[in-house]
């Protein structure tokens, strides 16, 4: 028998809602091609996974990781032990003797069969509530191969299949898993190509290539559902020009392809990862939108979508900062 | 007495209901929400040890709050909101003259009558502005006669203390309020006497005793009822306004009709109950109240169909008999043939609660055959006032559980939620429900000891001394309560709920003695199972199967409570070990073998009264307060903590999301269990790309049903607020908000501040990125 196809998996998260419709299971699959400045999951980007401490509080300063450290890169603290990321070349070894579990590896290598396992634990919540699985990252697409391999294992045991995707990849690649994909959740940041390049890395002509390679199944395969998603990153993405000429693309390209729009709001929470890597992050300090600034744009794009397009705005701002009394 | 008269967010407002109260109702929902703020609902009982043995060494049952009976101030502890007893402060003012301190207290029915009948006659009939429904108490029977069991049985609860087990016996059943709805009070009368003019003829004077003193409680409740009547007459001539004075003239004509004849309207019915409740709490603690969309539809169909009623009024008479007291009750469930039972009265019974919120207990009986509609109403209304209300169950596996245990279908099939995690047959149990308990810790402690001073190798011989000591406690547990069947029903009988039960007043026997009414299969609440478990499955993995460590230095550390050199690494070691709750199988199966041997041991052992032991999953709030007096466990626990909440995992060790926890739990087969909730505390967020906070509750329901979990207790908030509640009590703004505690609500600001701080470490299953 070959060997098993694996990828690194960084997280997961079941009972996900917000990720494609009912209750899903969410994987997080490790690296990414592109360096968005607004990044929530920067443990996720390079392929190769490192060590990091998952909650520096529940460190007990017990020295076992210094201890079996081959490059002396636990340091002191005073009150626990950090990585050193001059000297750390995330062999592991620390991860496996660290007694509260919390220095660990970013990803774990997984197997398709194990990955498929965990999924249809919930398989029943799923069935109820019109949910499945979620490919997200990172960037899926990184492991396109993996991927494609594990919709289809999971598709033909009735699991519906979602891909949220950056769309940076081959078109042989988005080729290739678009027949085991029910829903394809795919990011534009920006139509203005400098501007992509300036916040993303990277320009945005092949995504956009691959979005009408995508739009054209879509319209050949009724089955096959596309969301757009947009991160609203104040100061970048987040202005009335950036959502009227996503809008104004959708209607002039994908009008009756795209049953929804997902504008997502900036929130700064992923701050504590970024210092956990050792990373300064430029956007620690920013702040919420505020209720009216997402208002606007929530009506910006509403009125340039296609018709068809749902446009719903998710995330907190200002006004109503993660809590509901309602 | 004050009310709260500030204009203020009514629950309607604040969880979008479409039903909203109108200016009477506003004036009672600001007497309600006056009384729970002010303190006037608490349920105290005497210290720690009662809530983890529920037995506190001191008194019989809960703390009296005045009297004899009553608890020290420094040591009780107040349970919330969760009485219905209104506070006015100070001892009953007839103490001195209680038949039974004037002539000498004897442990007889007819002495415990005799008192009964003289404390509720000297209890005023209450009649407030603008209510319609009416009957408020402030002192129970066990703050005027002394309520103590003999000295052997306090050596037998001592010692089932030692072994780790307690409990005690009052109420926690259901009546059949079928019967007196059938009757009334001058129809039960008549029956009393007649079942006494049979005994009599056959010579047995132990009935005849009984129903003569029956038959005092039942005049004693005839005149109480008719003095709400005079009452209610009294002050509609007092009044020059007209609305006052037609509520009291329809106050005084209802009350006039029921004080002998049945009821013979739905507003007269509900009226008939609220007294009944009444007169029937006086004498202890509360019971459930059975089917009320059963009990209540033939009424409300006859005043419909006679022109006399509509939709709307019913829900506000039912709305305003929920704001005086919310007990354990139900809706939906199944016909005895088998189908599905909803019915008009059963969304009139969740629209009134819809449009008032806040406080109350009763819970809706799911089954796989229920109207559509109405499950989904259910489950948006717990989910949009998001305090646990209705508690959402499964009738399939209740009924399941009852059938097994070997009642006929007849009767299982009327099974009614009846209090925080217990159903019951109306009329046909007394139980004991929830309020006996074996606390596991205890017996696998010893085991430790034991197989330390053995010097056992292998996991089977130790797991051989852990089943022994399981069963030494079930032992000395069973025991006590035996001792406590010799003596209750002389020594504290309840005559009241015996009337509306089947067999008492045949057989001229209370309902709490030997071959009185159907079954007496008592329950018992084990305490701490996911402990357990977790510390069983650590103790196998570190102790036996790696070797880790040895038992006799996870003893030692758990004596020192981890402090000791290397022993917050042994801790790490053991509390990083896989735990009950993350849909893991291999401790997960722990979990099941735990459950099933303590099942296994208390269903072999027998009560004198007939049935076998029956064990639930849960216990009442133990758990928040045991951690110093049981120690740190295996499991990684530190002393200070709490132990886990009935058999939801313990605090933070649920990393895996709900539906994790829910598979962990459906392993279990509640068929075989009295009940096992699972408690869900959700932050708004939860419900993401939903719209209706219902439909995602109603998934997650119909799915953890449908794999056989037995109830939902869902609780929705915000924990930062929750937290700023704790942290500053002298903020009034958080007041309004309600928590499902354990199988009861109670409003969160009022409860025992370590009941808010354990509340505060239990999951939020929740998702903020």
């Amino acid at each position: 028998m070959s060997k098993q196809r694996t990828a690194g998996v960084f997280d997961t998260h079941r009972m996900a809602t917000d990720d494609g419709p009912g209750m899903r299971t969410t994987l997080f699959f490790q690296g990414c091609p592109m360096r968005c400045r607004w990044c929530h999951n920067p443990e996720s980007i390079s392929m190769a996974s490192k060590v990091w401490s998952v909650n520096t509080k529940a460190c007990i300063d017990c020295g076992e990781c210094a201890r079996v450290c081959p490059r002396k890169a636990m340091v002191s603290t005073g009150d626990g032990r950090t990585i050193d990321r001059q000297s750390c070349d995330n062999c592991g070894e620390c991860a496996e003797v660290c007694p509260t579990h919390h220095l660990q590896s970013v990803a774990e290598n997984w197997t398709v069969d194990q990955a498929a396992k965990f999924v249809l634990k919930d398989k029943p919540f799923y069935d109820r509530s019109g949910g499945g699985v979620t490919a997200s990252g990172g960037e899926p697409l990184s492991h396109a191969e993996f991927v494609a391999e594990l919709f289809r294992k999971l598709q033909a045991q009735g699991v519906h299949t979602a891909l949220d995707t950056c769309g940076l990849c081959s078109a042989e690649q988005i080729q290739s898993i678009l027949p085991h994909t029910d829903l394809i959740l795919w990011d534009i940041k920006t139509m203005n190509p400098e501007e992509h390049a300036a916040f993303t890395g990277v320009s945005n002509e092949r995504i956009l290539e691959n979005l009408l390679l995508v739009a054209e199944w879509v319209r050949n395969h009724s089955e096959t559902d596309l969301w757009i998603r947009t991160p609203l990153a104040p100061g970048m993405t987040a202005t009335s020009d950036t959502l009227r000429q996503i809008g104004t693309f959708l209607q002039d390209h994908l009008a009756g392809t795209v049953s929804r729009w997902d504008l997502c709001a900036f929130n700064p929470m992923a701050r504590d990862k970024y210092k956990r890597l050792g990373l300064t992050w430029e956007l620690a300090e920013t702040p919420l939108l505020t209720k009216d600034q997402a208002a606007e744009l929530l009506r910006v794009a509403q009125q340039h979508a296609p018709a068809a397009t749902d446009v719903s705005l998710g995330g907190p701002t200002q006004a109503t900062p993660l809590t509901n009394k309602a | 007495m004050t009310q709260a008269t500030d204009e203020k967010g009514y629950a309607a407002d604040m969880h979008h209901s479409q039903f909203k109260p109108n200016d009477r109702l506003k004036q009672l929902i600001g007497r309600r929400d006056w009384l729970t703020q002010n303190h006037k609902k608490d349920l105290y009982c005497d210290n720690a040890e009662f809530l983890i043995y529920h037995w506190s060494g001191k008194s019989e049952t809960f703390a009296a709050a005045t009297g004899d009976n009553a608890a020290s101030e420094e040591e009780r502890i107040n349970i919330g909101d969760h009485t219905c007893r209104v506070d006015v402060g100070g001892p009953f003012p007839y103490l001195d003259e209680m038949p039974s301190k004037v002539h000498g207290n004897e442990p007889t029915v007819t002495s415990w009558a005799a008192d009964y009948a003289f404390f509720l006659r000297h209890s005023d009939a209450e009649v407030y502005p603008h209510e319609q429904i009416v009957g408020e108490f402030h002192w129970q029977l066990d703050e005027a006669r002394s309520y103590k069991y003999p000295g052997s049985h306090a050596e037998l609860g001592h010692k089932a203390r030692e072994l780790g087990a307690g409990g005690f016996s009052l109420a926690h059943t259901c009546p059949d309020l079928a019967i007196g709805l059938k009757l009334g009070w001058g129809g039960l009368l008549d029956k009393v006497r007649a079942s006494r003019g049979k005994h009599a003829a056959y010579g047995n004077a132990k009935s005849v005793e009984y129903l003569d003193a029956s038959e005092q409680v039942v005049l004693s409740v005839i005149d109480y009822v008719q003095r709400h009547a005079t009452q209610a007459s009294m002050l509609a001539t007092q009044t020059d306004d007209a609305n006052l004075k037609a509520n009291y003239e329809l106050v005084a004509a209802n009350c006039a009709n029921i004080a002998q004849k049945p009821p013979s309207t739905y507003h007269e019915a509900l009226q008939w109950i609220m007294l009944y409740m009444i007169v029937e709490r006086i004498n202890g603690h509360g019971n459930g109240y059975g089917r009320f969309d059963q009990l209540l539809n033939p009424f409300y169909q006859a005043d419909k169909a006679a022109g006399r009623i509509d939709r709307e009024r019913a829900r506000e008479l039912l709305a305003e008999w929920y704001l005086k007291y919310g007990p354990h009750l139900s809706y939906g469930g199944r016909r005895e043939d088998g189908s599905d039972a909803t019915n008009e009265m059963s969304w009139i019974g969740l629209e009134a609660y819809d449009m008032v919120g806040g406080y109350n207990q009763f819970g809706v009986q799911w089954h796989s055959d229920m109207d559509p509609e109405f499950w989904a109403y259910c489950n948006d209304v717990v989910a949009r006032h998001g305090c646990g209300v209705p508690a959402l169950l499964n009738n399939d596996v209740m009924v399941g559980s009852q059938l097994r245990t070997g009642f006929p279908e007849a009767h299982a099939r009327n099974t009614s939620y009846s209090g925080c995690q217990w159903y019951c047959i109306p009329g046909r149990e007394y139980q004991d429900q929830d309020v006996n308990c074996i606390v596991l810790i205890a017996p696998m402690q010893r085991a430790m000891n034991l197989a330390i001073e053995q010097n056992v190798e292998t996991w089977d011989e130790f797991w051989a001394i852990y089943c022994h000591e399981v069963d030494r406690t079930s032992d000395a547990f069973v025991d006590f309560k035996n001792e406590a069947y010799k003596y209750h029903a002389q020594l504290w009988p309840e005559m009241i709920t015996s009337l509306c039960s089947h067999g008492p007043i045949e057989k001229g026997r209370d309902l709490t003695d030997f071959d009185s009414v159907d079954y007496n299969y008592p329950s018992v609440n084990v305490l701490g199972v996911p402990n357990v478990a977790d510390s069983m499955y650590a103790i196998k993995r570190g102790c036996f199967d790696e070797k880790k460590y040895t038992l006799q230095q996870l003893h030692d550390a758990c004596t020192s409570d981890w402090t000791g050199e290397g022993e917050e690494v042994m801790r790490q070691y053991f509390l990083n070990l896989p735990k009950f709750g993350n849909d893991e199988d291999s401790v997960d199966a722990m979990a099941v073998e735990i459950s099933e041997q303590v099942r296994e041991t208390t269903e072999a052992k027998h009560c004198i009264k007939g049935g076998h032991f029956r064990p639930s999953l849960f216990q009442f709030q133990g758990h928040t307060v045991a951690g110093p007096y049981l120690g740190a466990t295996p499991d990684g626990r530190k002393r200070a903590e709490p132990l886990a909440h009935g058999m939801n995992p313990m605090h933070g060790r649920n990393t895996e999301g709900l539906l994790a926890t829910a598979n962990s739990f459906t392993k279990l087969d509640f068929n075989k269990y009295q009940g096992g909730s699972l408690q869900i505390e959700l932050h708004p967020s939860a419900f993401g790309g939903y719209d209706s906070r219902g439909d995602m509750m109603q998934q997650f329901s119909d799915v953890f049903f449908a794999q056989g979990g037995v109830q939902i207790n869902l609780n929705v908030f915000d924990l930062d607020e929750l937290r700023d509640a704790y942290e500053n009590p002298e903020k009034t703004e958080y007041d309004h908000i309600v928590v499902k505690v354990t199988g009861y609500s109670a409003h969160f600001t009022k409860m025992d501040r370590q009941f808010q701080k354990e509340f505060l470490e239990r999951v939020n299953y929740t998702k903020l990125n």
